[in-house]
């Protein structure tokens, strides 16, 4: 008994203070701890906001096929006719006339709203009056400027740290009034080539071989080569924070895939803000998530597309009517 | 003696975390830095694109870097995948009817975000190239020069 206590008073006083040793090592292994975790937490949060961004694809995806049924057609890429710059034939005969002029300058996001519950903003549009360039480009019409302005978060990816910014959407002489409009991550995947053809302005037809060509209104059956084989809408990242460079889903959210993937012309790609010198937005698909980027196909699925897949094969993906002969799997 | 034991657990434990998280690195593609000027009758190109294609069965992505002050270099994800690729530059400059000012509308996204300007190199070097490049297994950096002409 007695020396128990005895030994326990020895404790006692051992264990009033640790040394500085004890305390550092406590430190340093709470320290390995935290570094081991941190990325681990980093990446699970980024594996949250990825599959939240693949949610948002396959929601446009279901909102394409109800268009689809009620319309008989994907929604047109966009509609936009009276550019003269668009006139010019370099790569072949302008298209015919569309049928509805006035409807001139919208793209596939705006006629996608009412299929993504959206139908408050699609009612406020006026499709009718004609803006600042004439006839058939309601689009630039003061009362429309506001409704370019909306945030729709099902066309935004969460992992994009510019977070949906207005973006200049173009500061061409007579549309100065235009110049803020909401951006989006999702384009439509329009062409296989460069569809400007000489680097510079995008022409009528380049090929646009892809389901979301401009004024396509491409039916189911007019891809050929498979709807779970053929890109319909891509995701795309803009010119980083603060920067006001990107792409917009009332107008002109578009893109060809001859860029790659978080290929060069993009900020995931190594680009920077002074690159973009001239241009109004980055080229081909990006997006911040690691490795790749999303893709919702024609039959509605989602697909994360490597950046490392091949551009012949990208290629193929993209047209609705190639007949290419490949293998990618999914 | 039992703290001793505790620490070496953690030491262990560490390495080992490191050596299995070093050890998970993807097959990456091999790539290399390609840079070098590129001129237009002999003067420099001041603004572009140039794209390294690939054809004649290399299965790799495509690659690029945008043209400034009359040189390029395609270093983003370490550089352009080894293999054959075409090679695609596009310059453009300010019409010669504007004259450029800080304000100067610079492009517009209706046409695709592109520069307001003109492209000016003749085609066999961009839709219609004959440029070829090709880049070995472990050739590190590659610099090329493009000298062209009318």
């Amino acid at each position: 008994m007695c020396r128990i206590n005895h030994k326990s008073e020895i404790r006692n006083q051992k264990s009033t203070a640790f040394t500085l040793v004890e305390l550092l090592v406590v430190i340093t292994i709470i320290g390995i701890l935290i570094a081991l975790l941190l990325p681990a937490v980093q990446a699970a949060r980024e594996a949250a906001r990825r599959i939240q961004c693949a949610n948002n694809f396959k929601q446009v995806g279901v909102a394409m096929h109800n268009y689809h049924t009620t319309h008989e057609c994907f929604p047109p890429g966009t509609i936009y006719w009276n550019s003269p710059m668009w006139n010019n034939p370099v790569c072949g005969p302008p298209p015919p006339q569309p049928a509805h002029p006035t409807y001139c300058g919208w793209g596939w996001g705006t006629f996608l709203l009412p299929y993504i519950e959206q139908q408050n903003i699609y009612d406020q549009i006026d499709f009718i009056s004609n803006g600042s360039f004439g006839v058939g480009d309601s689009i630039w019409h003061p009362v429309n400027f506001p409704i370019t302005k909306y945030r729709i978060e099902a066309y935004l990816c969460p992992s994009d740290p510019q977070g949906g910014e207005l973006v200049k959407a173009t500061s061409y002489n007579g549309f100065d009034t235009m110049e803020d409009c909401r951006q989006t991550n999702m384009v439509g995947i329009s062409d296989s080539l460069d569809w400007t053809c000489d680097g510079l302005y995008a022409k009528h037809f380049s090929k646009a071989d892809g389901v979301m060509a401009r004024q396509l209104g491409c039916r189911m059956a007019d891809i050929q080569d498979g709807t779970s084989h053929t890109l319909a809408i891509g995701e795309v990242t803009g010119g980083g924070p603060g920067s006001h460079l990107g792409h917009i889903w009332v107008l002109l959210a578009l893109t060809d895939t001859y860029d790659g993937i978080n290929g060069p012309f993009t900020v995931p790609g190594g680009a920077t803000v002074e690159d973009f010198y001239g241009y109004s937005r980055p080229m081909g698909t990006s997006s911040f998530h690691p490795g790749g980027c999303h893709f919702t196909m024609a039959d509605g699925s989602v697909q994360f597309i490597s950046e490392d897949i091949s551009q012949p094969i990208l290629a193929a993906l993209t047209t609705r009517a190639g007949e290419e002969v490949f293998q990618y799997g999914f | 003696m039992g703290s001793k034991f505790g620490l070496a657990c953690v030491v262990c434990a560490v390495a080992v975390a490191v050596a299995i998280g070093g050890g998970c690195g993807r097959g990456k593609l091999e790539r290399a830095v390609v840079s070098g000027k590129v001129t237009y009758q002999g003067q420099p190109v001041a603004k572009g694109k140039i794209r390294f294609i690939p054809i004649k069965g290399t299965q790799t992505p495509m690659w690029g870097a945008f043209i400034r002050d009359g040189g390029y270099k395609a270093s983003g994800k370490g550089g352009v995948p080894v293999g054959t690729h075409k090679v695609e530059i596009v310059a453009w400059r300010t019409k010669s009817d504007v004259v450029e000012t800080a304000n100067t509308p610079r492009s517009d996204l209706s046409l695709g975000g592109a520069p307001m300007g003109q492209q000016y190199l003749p085609e066999k070097y961009n839709t219609k190239t004959e440029l070829e490049i090709t880049i070995p297994p472990g050739s590190g950096k590659v610099v090329r020069d493009f000298d062209l002409t009318e």
